[in-house]
């Protein structure tokens, strides 16, 4: 597996090896027809969809009025601004716990 | 209702057959046994209940209401789905450990919901570590080995801690009931909650269900994910209901889990740390106490056993047909796994809390009774903490195992019966979603709610879909972290790394110290036998040999000084 440049391999007694395919899997056959998540349009395709879904979404946020219980929830893209810095928050401060806890993965292995 | 027959003896019976029969008899005795259980629970009323004499204490091995019908109905439906999942068992998985097992875990669980006394709860809290361990070792690998044994170790502290905890109470109160027992300062409550938060997975208590559960053997982890963890919702739902305490270890849990969740690799891993997450939504209604906060908590259990049942059933099926469950060695299943890949979708969908699927008719309750009760610094977490199930379970599950770069991989579908059970439980995640009244018919306590109208629609919708929005940009830009194989440390460090050093540490010192002390004690030892020896030694005074001449010389000589004294 290719390994990000921002996360070079990790230090370890021996390389980690993704464990032996199951009996009941092969590998890819050479000649295989192409899948519908393999065509790049397909993919941007999905994507512009999702695009289009966020933008009515914060449109309906004028034009519906929503009863609230607390005065930030008035806050005109209150939740659609929550979810989008909260996971990107969540997302970027994960990577930071990984430079805190992460180890190789025989740490705890013959020690 | 006299005569009743308590839940669990349809298992533990049953349990028995399973373990004297093979093949299909086998496999029809499996399905069976949560039918007949709950065609039993049809004709148990609320208010029924059983008392035994056992050894000068008046036990209630059953107490039906309408709190432990919900989990009773929960855990046969559980029961049915986990025995038709792991139906299809072959020769070389221990079928027979691992069917019996199950069942005597399914009954242990359903003997710990209608337990009506504490003496009776812990005999079956001992009994859902006891039976449930073999699910883990039936895997056959050291590190399964190795984790059943942390696993078993934990959770029998918990019921010692547990049966400690009764005893204290009942010489206290003179009472061993299963009921409200509240922080009163005394111990005996805090060491109660303390054995039902280590089941509950508390924080720095919770590692033993990271560290284990994903050991488990595919359809083994399916059960465990049902039963343990809900048990103890129940109990603490049953025991410590509006404990203000518990509203701030439920947040905790839904925000920390979900951060190690990002990063961890094993997908059974990070449906686990997931479970914690979800359990902390139920733990925080628990905490919250209202009658809407209090239902909201048991049906989110009951939809949370159904969609990580589902979930873990699609990891469970990539596992079995692959070998493989991490995120880095996985992507692309979709080609050969299609209907997997939409059954594991479904479930993503659920735990997500999108409108139409279960989670969205159950979490809102609790989040509805934070802000109804004025806590919005407990609301903005739980918010927080549901945009992050979507990140790690919503998204992170199906796209690292179906989707994502294509490893190569090319299997085909898991068996039928694997497929079927999925299958159902997709269809109760959407029924519960599309049509939720018989589910809140069913909740014990009375409360109007209803999550259908726009605005909770809506705002759902907006939270998700940008939620979604934002991975789509994290991973374009290649700020998301890839999949690394990797452990990321826990509270389960303290005794892996740091506890097994201490010993090791400690044995060392005081090896050190007793060889110092033994070479002492040898040395003094020593010491004395030498000066015994220079005296009594083969070179010693009083030990060497004489010639038998010179003796007759010596006495022949004392017998002339005698005669010569005589005369």
């Amino acid at each position: 597996m290719s390994h990000d440049a921002r996360h070079p391999p990790l230090r370890s007694g021996r390389e980690p090896e993704a464990p032996p395919l199951g009996p009941r899997a092969h590998w890819k056959g050479p000649d295989e027809r192409e899948h519908v998540w393999d065509r790049k349009r397909n993919v941007e395709g999905l994507l512009r969809f999702l695009y289009a879904v966020c933008v009515v979404l914060v449109a309906l946020d004028l034009v519906v009025h929503r009863h609230t219980e607390h005065p930030w929830e008035h806050v005109v893209a209150f939740y659609p601004l929550y979810g989008f810095v909260g996971i990107t928050i969540l997302v970027i401060a994960a990577r930071g716990l990984r430079a805190l806890v992460m180890r190789p993965e025989d740490y705890y292995d013959d020690r | 209702m006299t005569g009743s027959l308590p839940p669990f003896a349809v298992y533990f019976a049953g349990a028995l057959l399973v373990a004297l029969t093979r093949g299909t008899l086998r496999k029809a005795i499996l399905l069976a046994i949560p039918v007949v259980g709950a065609l039993l629970l049809l004709r148990l009323e609320p208010g029924t209940t059983l008392h035994v004499e056992l050894m000068g204490y008046a036990l209630t091995p059953l107490r039906v209401d309408r709190l432990s019908l919900l989990f009773g109905w929960l855990f046969q439906l559980a029961a049915f789905i986990g025995n038709l999942y792991a139906l299809h068992l072959g020769k070389d998985e221990h079928p027979g450990i691992q069917h019996t097992a199950a069942v005597l875990y399914a009954g242990s669980a359903l003997g710990a919901v209608f337990a009506g006394d504490m003496i009776t709860l812990f005999v079956f809290w001992e009994g859902l570590a006891l039976t449930s361990v073999f699910l883990i070792w039936a895997r056959d690998t050291e590190r399964s080995l190795k984790a059943g044994f942390r696993y078993l170790v934990v959770n029998v502290v918990s019921g010692v801690v547990l049966l400690s905890g009764a005893l204290i109470r009942a010489y206290e109160t003179g009472s061993i009931a299963f009921d409200h027992i509240g922080l009163d300062g005394s111990i005996g409550a805090w060491l109660i909650l303390i054995a039902f938060g280590i089941k509950a997975g508390f924080p720095l208590l919770h590692s033993w269900l990271v560290d284990a559960y994903p050991e488990g053997t595919p359809s083994g982890t399916v059960f465990l994910s049902a039963f343990t963890t809900k048990v103890a919702v129940y109990a603490l739902a049953r025991s410590f209901a509006g404990t203000e305490l518990l509203i701030y270890v439920g947040v905790v849990m839904t925000c920390f889990p979900i951060f190690y969740a990002v990063i961890e690799n094993d997908l059974r891993r990070v449906l686990s740390y997931s479970m914690i997450n979800q359990i902390g939504f139920m733990v925080t209604g628990i905490g919250l106490g209202s009658a809407l906060a209090l239902n909201g908590a048991v049906a989110h259990a009951f939809a949370d056993v159904i969609f990580k049942g589902l979930l873990f059933m699609s990891m469970g099926a990539v596992l079995y047909m692959t070998g493989r469950s991490k995120g880095s060695d996985l992507g692309g299943l979709y080609k050969t796994m299609p209907f997997t890949a939409t059954l594991c979708i479904v479930g993503a969908a659920s735990i997500s809390a999108f409108p139409l699927f279960s989670a969205f008719v159950t979490k809102s309750m609790i989040m509805s009774a934070a802000l109804e009760q004025g806590h919005i610094w407990i609301w903005l977490p739980l918010l927080f903490a549901s945009a992050g199930v979507l990140e790690h379970a919503g998204i992170k599950i199906p796209y690292f195992a179906f989707f994502a770069h294509d490893s190569g991989i090319r299997t085909k579908e898991p068996p039928r019966n694997m497929l079927v059970a999925m299958t159902i439980a997709a269809a109760l995640c959407i029924g519960i979603g599309v049509f939720p009244k018989p589910l809140y018919s069913l909740l014990p306590y009375a409360a109007e709610y209803w999550p259908y109208d726009v605005t909770h629609v809506l705002t759902q919708t907006q939270i998700l879909v940008f939620g979604i929005l934002a991975v789509v940009v994290l991973i374009r830009t290649g700020i998301y972290p890839p999949e690394l194989r990797a452990v990321n440390l826990d509270a389960d460090w303290s005794y892996r790394w740091l506890g097994t050093r201490l010993v090791r540490g400690v044995r060392s010192v005081v090896g050190a110290a007793d060889r110092r002390v033994r070479n002492a004690v040898l040395g003094t030892v020593r010491g004395g036998l030498r000066a015994l020896a220079a005296g009594h030694g083969p070179q010693g005074l009083l030990s060497r040999t004489w010639p038998t001449g010179s003796m007759v010389l010596w006495v022949a000589i004392l017998l002339g000084v005698s005669l010569f004294l005589y005369l």
